[in-house]
């Protein structure tokens, strides 16, 4: 009765994550966002609806908004890459940031470039269900 | 002893026979550049989330300086490559943080940037004068090319803060909030220019 109960939970636990993947929305809102976006495998209900970037003394910062199209909770990795105008890394690379979305939430991902030098940027993410 | 053989356990035999291949070494595979044959010791990502214990960690580290080095990155006190000195960052948690640490890496950023320059701080002075003494009374060196003494310059601005936190904690749950305060005072009047904080929470389930 006991294992049957323990397989019966895992059985949901899959089912629920299996839904979880189903109810995968685009990456991103437009092309235009998609063609700065690296994303590893899918992010589930996750989608960046909005990027822009502007200079604050001498160097960029980027706000990227992204929602939540699932009723499930989901966990964010990002990291944003900075490259200069020839395409050479500016810095050492970002640490990877958790940031965890509640169903249906909204939240902003910000970052500044670690230089004037920093001209160009891509986000990588990767998510998992929470 | 009798054994059903059913399509299921047959697959099943297969399956862990193709796993024991897979794991044995074959004439083609080729030896990596290490010196320990040992299993038990592998390098990592130094950038990943790490989520081992709840207590102060790299990922924090790391976070508090890519947020404070932005934001003061942005900031228009960085105009003009003022010159600056790390003073003290007060730890207040009931944790031991190596807060000279998160001060370094916040300067080697800013020194990276290109957008501020840092002068000798109290800590760093000592190993300064004696080497402009050695340069100046040892007697050694030609007048040419030797360091003068009164010449170095003053900073502008000093960087201190502190770091706090609230540790709530039941039976299975254990959560922490960390905060960083970090502010840039202008040394001559004493006025705050710049000051940002961040916040982290961490919980921890049994």
């Amino acid at each position: 009765m006991k294992s049957l109960l323990i397989a019966l939970c895992v059985a949901t636990s899959m089912l629920t994550t299996a839904t979880a993947m189903a109810q995968s929305v685009a990456h991103a809102a437009t092309e235009g966002i998609a063609s700065k976006l690296i994303v590893r495998g899918n992010l589930g209900g996750l989608q960046v609806i909005d990027l822009r970037s502007q200079m604050r003394n001498d160097v960029m910062a980027v706000q990227a908004e992204v929602y939540n199209f699932s009723a499930l909770d989901s966990r964010l990795y990002y990291r944003f890459r900075w490259t200069d105008s020839g395409g050479m890394q500016v810095g050492d690379g970002e640490v990877w940031k958790p940031v965890l979305f509640l169903g249906n939430q909204t939240q902003y991902l910000k970052a500044t470039a670690p230089s004037p030098r920093a001209t160009e940027f891509m986000i990588e993410m990767s998510a998992e269900a929470r | 002893m009798n054994v059903t053989k059913s399509p299921l356990s047959a697959a099943l035999l297969v399956m862990l026979c193709a796993t024991m291949l897979a794991g044995c070494p074959t004439p083609t595979q080729l030896s990596q550049p290490t010196v320990s044959f040992a299993r038990q010791v592998s390098y990592g990502d130094s950038k990943a989330v790490e989520t081992v214990t709840n207590e102060f960690g790299s990922t924090d580290l790391q976070m508090i300086t890519e947020k404070m080095v932005g934001s003061l990155l942005e900031s228009p006190v960085t105009n003009g490559r003022p010159t600056m000195t790390v003073a003290a960052v007060r730890n207040k948690t009931s944790e031991y943080i190596d807060t000279k640490s998160i001060l370094n890496s916040i300067q080697t950023q800013l020194v990276k940037s290109g957008k501020v320059r840092f002068v000798r701080s109290a800590d760093e002075m000592q190993a300064g004068v004696e080497e402009l003494q050695r340069q100046n009374q040892s007697g050694l060196y030609k007048s040419q090319g030797r360091a003068k003494v009164g010449n170095m310059t003053a900073a502008k601005y000093t960087l201190e803060g502190e770091i706090t936190s609230i540790v709530k904690q039941t039976v299975s749950t254990k959560d922490v909030f960390y905060k960083m305060t970090l502010k840039v005072y202008d040394v001559e009047d004493g006025s705050i220019e710049w000051q940002d904080e961040k916040e982290i929470r961490k919980t921890s389930r049994r």
